[in-house]
C-alpha cells in the first residue's frame, strides 16, 4: 500500500514539474532572447544558448524607444481608471450585498450581463463618440473606456467581499448611531480592506493589459505600453529582442505585484465568480 | 461728345489697370505664414525625422511668432488616422502619406488645390518634378499634392553568395530567378536549410501587393481594367505570375516561414544572411545593409516573365486638407521640405527632378534603382478601398501557398471580391 | 406620513450607491449599445435599411470568422476544464511544495496577455522557432504551426489554453476543497477505486463550479482579440480570424461603420443566445442530478 502510494505521489510529482516546465518555458525563452545580440535571433536554426549576453536590447528600449513614455501612460491610465472604477464599484457591491431591494436579482443578472458583453459590441459607437468628444488618446478617454471591462468584475467582487462580513457587525455599528453611509466607510471598509485591495488590484492588472480598445483609441500621446510592444514588429525592422525586452519590462510590475499579494487575489476571484 | 469719350476710355483703363494690379500681385504675392501649423508625418526612419525637424526649425526661425506641430504616426495607422481627421473636419494643415492613399483623398474632396498656394511660394510644380507623378492626383490643371519621393522596386542580392555558386550576372527572367534560386539555395548536413535562395513576403498586403502585381502586368495582365470598373483578374497572366510567386516556397527556395514573414521580415533574414535574393526598397537596403557594410550588394532590374517588369510606383506626396486652417503656413512648410535643401534630406528617392538628376543616382547602387523609376514603373489602379484590394490579393496568394485553394479557385473568389470592390467604388 | 416619507427617501438611498457605476455602465455599455443597433439599421447616408443584414448573411468572410470562432470555442474550453481539472486534482492532493507549485503554475495567467502571445509568435515561427527546431530534433520532422490554414487555430488555442488553466484550475480547486472528506472516508470504507470515486463522487459534486466555470470559459473564449491580433493577425487565408477580429477590421480599419456595427449586433445576440441557453440546459441537469 505505502509503495503505491509512494509511487502515485511519483507519477504526481512527475505531471505537476511537466506542467511546471511548459509554463515556464516561455519565460526562459523570452528572456534569453532578450539579452542577446539581434542578429543571433536570426540565424537557422534558432540556438537555445546565445554566446553573446548584454542588455543592449534593454538599453535601447529604455533610451532610443518612446517605451518609458509609453509605461507612464499606462500607469497614469490604469491608476485613474483604478480609481474610478473603485468609486462605482464598492457602492454597487456593497448595495447589493446587503440591500433587499425589489429587482435586486434583475440588477445582479444585469452586472453579469455586463460581463459577457464583447468589447466589440461598443467597439464602433465609442470611436465614432471619442472621436466627436475630442477624446482620443486622450488619458481620460482610455482611462475611462477601460473602465467597461473592469467595473462589472470590479462590482462583483466587491459584492462578494461584502458578503462574507456577518450581517451583525454592520448592526452594532448601526446600534451605536451610524447611519448606512457612515456604516460603510467606518466598519466595512477596515474590515474588508485588504479584499477591496485585491478587487483594486485586479482592476489595475485589467487596465494595465487591455489591448483592443487601447489600441483603436490611442495614436501617439496617450499610447500605453500593451500597444506600444507590438510597435516594434513595424516597417523598418522587427526588432524581436526590443520586443522581449519590453514584454519583461511590461510583465514585471504585474508578476511582483501579484506574487505579494497571491492569497487575497485569489480569495476575491474565486469568492466572486464561482459562488454564481 | 468726343471729349467724354476719351475721359471715357482714360477712366476705362484706369479701372482696368487698377483690376489688373491686385490680380497681377495675388499671384506673386509671398505667403503669409502665422500661427500654428499642425504635421502629421510617419517617421519611419532617422532621415525623414531630421527633415522635418529641419523644416521646423527654418520655418520658426524665417517666420518669428509661427509654431510647426509634428506629430509622427505609425505607418499602419496613418492612413486611417488621416481619413478620420478630414472627414471629421478636425484634420492637421500638413499630411504627408504615401501616394496610394492621395487619390482616394482627392476623390472625396479631401484636399485642397496646391497649384496656387505653391505659386506663392514660388514654385512650378508641373516643370519641377516628372509629369507622371501627378498622375493620380490631379483633376485636369489642378493639382491636389506635391511628390515628395518616389520609388520603384527592383531586385537585391547577395554578391558574395552569387560568387560563390559562380554566377556572374543577375537574373533576368523567372526561369533564370528560379534556376539562381536553386542554385544559391544551401543545406547543411542533416538536411535542413540553412540558405535559401529567394525570398518573397506571404504576409503584409501592401508587400505582396506591391511584388505580385508587376508580375501579373509583366505577364501581360493586369487586376482590373483601365476605367475601372470590370476585374480582369481571371486571366491566364494571373495564373501564370501566382504559380510563378509561390512556386519557391512549393520547391523549398523561399523560407518555410514564408506564410508568417512579411517583406521586412523576408529583408532581415536577407541582411543576416540567410536569403540570398528579395525584391526590396532602396531605403531599407541602404539602411540596414549597406550603411552597416553586411556583405556587398547587388541591385538588379526587376525580372519578369520575358523581361524587365515593370514596377509599381510608391513614395510619399504631401498634401493639404481642404478643412485644414493654416493653409498658407502649410503651404510653406511643404515648399521647405519639397525644396531642393529639403530634398536631399528626403527618403528615397527624391521625388525633385533637379535633385535626382544631379547626384550620384546612378553607380551600381542606385543606378538600377533609377533606371526601375525612370523607365519601368507606373502607378497601380487607383482602388478607394486599396487595404480591401491588398487584404483579397493577400488572401489569394496565402491560399495558394498554404494548399488551402486550387490557384484556379482562389483567382476566381479573388475576382469577385475585387468586382465588388469596384462596383462599391463606382456606386457612390 | 412620516412613514412614507422615510420609505421613499430609504429607497432613494439605495440609488446613490449605484449612480456612479450607471453613469459609467451607461455611457460605455447601453449608450453604444443603443447606437450600435441604430448604425445597424442604417446605411451610411443615414437612410433606414436592413441591407447591412442583408449583406451580413451572404459574406463568406462573416461565417468564416463565426465558424472559426466556434472551433476556437470548443478547443479552448475543452482544453481548460481537462487541464483545469487535472492540474486541480493534483494540487488537491497536498502533496509537499503544493503552495510553490500553484504559484509557479499561474504565472502564465498573470503575465499581460500581449507579453505572453509575442513570446508564443516567436517561439512559434517557422524558420527561427525554438519550437520547431525542438520538435525537428526529436522527430525529424517539421510542423509548420502558424502556416496551415488546417491547423493554425489549434496551435492559437494552445497558447490560450497554456495561459488560462491555472486560473480555472484555481476555481476547481475551490470546488474540491468544499467537498468534505467524510464523503471520501465513506468511498474508501466501500473499497471504491480512484476512478469511481472520480466519476461517481467528485464530478457530479463538483457540477455546480464546473457549470459556472465553463460558462466564463466560454463567454471569455468568444471575446478574444489580442491573442488572434498578435499572434497571426487572422491568418493564414483568415483562418484564425475570429469574430472581434473580423469586426474590428471591417468597422474600423476598413471605414465600414454601419456594417461593422451590423456584425457586432449578430455576434452579441449569438454570444447572449449561447449564455442564456446554456444556463437554462445546465440548470435543468443540475436538477436532475440532484
Amino acid at each position: 500500500m505505502k509503495k503505491l502510494k509512494a509511487f502515485s505521489s511519483a507519477v504526481a510529482y512527475i505531471i505537476i514539474g511537466l506542467f511546471i516546465l511548459s509554463a515556464l518555458f516561455p519565460y526562459f525563452w523570452m528572456i534569453t532572447c532578450a539579452i542577446r545580440d539581434q542578429s543571433d535571433l536570426f540565424t537557422i536554426p534558432p540556438k537555445l544558448f546565445s554566446a553573446s549576453a548584454s542588455l543592449e536590447n534593454f538599453t535601447y528600449v529604455l533610451t532610443r524607444t518612446r517605451i518609458p513614455q509609453y509605461m507612464l501612460n499606462s500607469v497614469v491610465i490604469a491608476i485613474s481608471a483604478t480609481l474610478m472604477c473603485l468609486v462605482a464599484a464598492i457602492p454597487a457591491g456593497y448595495a447589493l450585498a446587503r440591500f433587499p431591494f425589489k429587482g435586486r436579482k434583475i440588477v445582479s443578472s444585469g452586472v453579469i450581463l455586463f460581463k459577457l458583453l464583447p468589447q466589440s459590441a461598443a467597439l464602433i459607437p465609442l470611436y465614432i463618440i471619442m472621436g466627436k468628444l475630442k477624446m482620443m488618446d486622450t488619458h481620460f478617454g482610455l482611462a475611462y473606456v477601460h473602465l467597461f471591462t473592469m467595473v462589472p468584475f470590479a462590482i462583483w467582487m466587491s459584492r462578494g467581499f461584502f458578503k462574507t462580513v456577518p450581517v451583525a457587525v454592520e448592526e452594532a455599528a448601526l446600534i451605536d448611531g451610524c447611519n448606512k453611509p457612515q456604516a460603510l466607510v467606518r466598519v466595512m471598509l477596515p474590515i474588508t480592506g485588504p479584499g477591496l485591495f485585491s478587487v483594486g488590484v485586479y482592476a489595475f492588472m485589467l487596465s494595465w493589459e487591455e489591448f483592443i480598445f487601447s489600441y483603436t483609441f490611442t495614436s501617439s500621446r496617450a499610447k500605453p505600453v500593451s500597444v506600444g510592444i507590438a510597435l516594434f514588429l513595424g516597417e523598418d525592422a522587427n526588432l524581436w529582442g526590443a520586443v522581449m525586452a519590453s514584454a519583461i519590462l511590461m510583465g514585471i510590475p504585474v508578476l511582483i505585484v501579484f506574487f505579494l499579494l497571491q492569497d487575497h487575489f485569489i480569495k476575491g476571484i474565486i469568492g466572486g465568480a464561482v459562488k454564481g | 461728345m468726343m471729349l467724354t469719350k476719351k475721359i471715357g476710355s482714360i477712366v476705362l483703363c484706369l479701372v482696368l489697370l487698377c483690376a489688373m494690379v491686385p490680380v497681377g500681385a495675388s499671384a506673386t504675392e509671398p505667403l503669409k505664414v502665422e500661427g500654428e501649423i499642425t504635421v502629421w508625418y510617419a517617421g519611419a526612419s532617422e532621415s525623414r525625422v531630421e527633415l522635418y525637424e529641419w523644416a521646423k526649425a527654418e520655418i520658426e526661425k524665417t517666420y518669428p511668432g509661427t509654431t510647426v506641430t509634428l506629430e509622427v504616426i505609425p505607418m499602419a495607422e496613418l492612413a486611417s488616422r488621416q481619413m478620420t481627421a478630414c472627414q471629421s473636419g478636425m484634420g492637421p494643415d500638413v499630411m504627408s502619406q504615401p501616394i496610394a492613399a492621395t487619390n482616394g483623398f482627392m476623390e472625396l474632396g479631401l484636399l485642397e488645390p496646391v497649384n496656387d498656394l505653391m505659386v506663392c511660394a514660388g514654385r512650378d510644380l508641373l516643370k519641377e518634378f516628372n509629369e507622371d507623378f501627378f498622375e493620380l492626383m490631379r483633376d485636369g490643371d489642378v493639382l491636389y499634392g506635391v511628390p515628395q519621393s518616389r520609388t520603384a522596386l527592383a531586385l537585391v542580392y547577395n554578391k558574395d553568395m552569387f560568387e560563390e555558386a559562380g554566377l556572374t550576372e543577375p537574373p533576368k527572367t523567372w526561369a533564370q530567378v528560379l534556376e539562381y534560386a536553386e542554385k544559391l539555395t544551401k543545406k547543411d548536413e542533416n538536411g535542413n536549410v540553412t540558405v535559401y535562395g529567394f525570398g518573397l513576403p506571404g504576409t503584409g498586403g501592401s508587400h505582396i501587393w506591391y511584388r505580385i502585381i508587376p508580375e501579373i502586368w509583366g505577364a501581360g495582365g493586369d487586376i482590373c481594367n483601365t476605367e475601372m470598373t470590370q476585374a480582369t483578374l481571371d486571366s491566364e497572366a494571373t495564373r501564370k505570375a501566382l504559380e510563378y510567386y509561390c512556386s519557391f516556397y512549393k520547391n523549398g527556395f523561399a523560407p518555410r516561414s514564408m506564410l508568417e514573414n512579411d517583406q521586412t521580415a523576408t529583408s532581415q533574414m536577407f541582411a543576416s544572411g540567410s536569403v540570398a535574393m528579395t525584391i526590396e526598397n532602396v531605403t531599407w537596403i541602404r539602411n540596414n545593409v549597406v550603411e552597416k557594410n553586411l556583405f556587398n550588394v547587388g541591385v538588379a532590374l526587376y525580372p519578369g516573365m520575358d523581361g524587365i517588369n515593370t514596377a509599381g510606383l510608391g513614395g510619399w506626396n504631401a498634401c493639404i486638407p481642404a478643412s485644414a486652417k493654416n493653409k498658407e503656413g502649410a503651404a510653406a512648410f511643404i515648399n521647405l521640405v519639397t525644396g531642393k535643401e529639403g530634398m536631399e534630406q528626403q527618403l528615397l528617392m527624391p521625388a525633385l527632378a533637379e535633385v535626382l538628376s544631379a547626384g550620384d543616382w546612378t553607380d551600381d547602387f542606385y543606378g538600377p534603382y533609377s533606371t526601375m523609376l525612370a523607365e519601368h514603373s507606373r502607378d497601380f489602379p487607383a482602388f478607394e478601398n486599396t487595404a480591401g484590394a491588398q487584404t483579397i490579393i493577400m488572401n489569394m496568394v496565402q491560399s495558394v501557398l498554404s494548399d488551402s485553394a486550387t490557384i484556379d479557385d482562389a483567382i476566381a473568389s479573388a475576382q469577385e471580391e475585387i468586382q465588388m470592390l469596384l462596383d462599391e467604388q463606382n456606386a457612390d | 406620513m412620516y412613514a412614507k416619507i422615510k420609505r421613499t427617501l430609504g429607497k432613494e438611498r439605495i440609488i446613490y450607491y449605484f449612480i456612479p457605476a450607471m453613469i459609467i455602465l451607461g455611457t460605455l455599455a447601453v449608450y453604444p449599445l443603443v447606437n450600435n443597433v441604430w448604425l445597424s439599421l442604417h446605411t451610411k447616408a443615414g437612410k433606414w435599411s436592413l441591407g447591412n443584414f442583408a449583406r451580413l448573411f451572404g459574406d463568406k468572410w462573416f461565417w468564416n470568422s463565426m465558424l472559426t470562432t466556434g472551433k476556437w470555442m470548443v478547443l479552448t474550453v475543452a482544453g481548460e476544464l481537462l487541464v483545469g481539472l487535472l492540474l486541480a486534482n493534483l494540487i488537491n492532493l497536498r502533496l509537499r511544495g503544493t503552495k510553490m507549485f500553484r504559484t509557479l503554475l499561474m504565472i502564465p495567467w498573470m503575465t499581460p496577455m500581449i507579453a505572453v502571445c509575442t513570446v508564443w509568435a516567436w517561439m512559434y515561427n517557422g524558420d527561427f522557432g525554438i519550437l520547431n527546431h525542438g520538435i525537428n530534433q526529436l522527430f525529424g520532422s517539421d510542423i509548420l504551426f502558424l502556416s496551415n490554414p488546417a491547423t493554425a487555430v489549434i496551435w492559437l488555442s494552445l497558447v490560450y489554453i497554456w495561459k488560462r488553466s491555472s486560473f480555472v484550475m484555481l476555481m476547481y480547486l475551490s470546488g474540491l476543497q468544499g467537498i468534505s472528506m467524510d464523503i471520501y472516508e465513506a468511498c474508501k470504507i466501500d473499497g471504491a477505486p480512484w476512478y469511481t470515486q472520480l466519476f461517481k463522487v467528485t464530478l457530479p459534486l463538483m457540477f455546480p463550479v464546473i457549470r459556472s466555470v465553463l460558462l466564463i470559459s466560454i463567454i471569455t473564449a468568444m471575446n478574444q482579440f489580442t491573442i488572434a491580433y498578435s499572434i497571426t493577425k487572422g491568418g493564414p487565408s483568415r483562418s484564425t480570424e475570429l469574430m472581434q477580429m473580423y469586426i474590428f477590421n471591417t468597422g474600423i480599419a476598413g471605414f465600414q461603420y454601419n456594417y461593422g456595427a451590423a456584425a457586432s449586433m449578430v455576434f452579441l445576440i449569438v454570444v447572449l443566445t449561447l449564455a442564456v441557453g446554456y444556463i437554462f440546459a445546465t440548470e435543468k441537469a443540475e436538477e436532475d442530478m440532484f
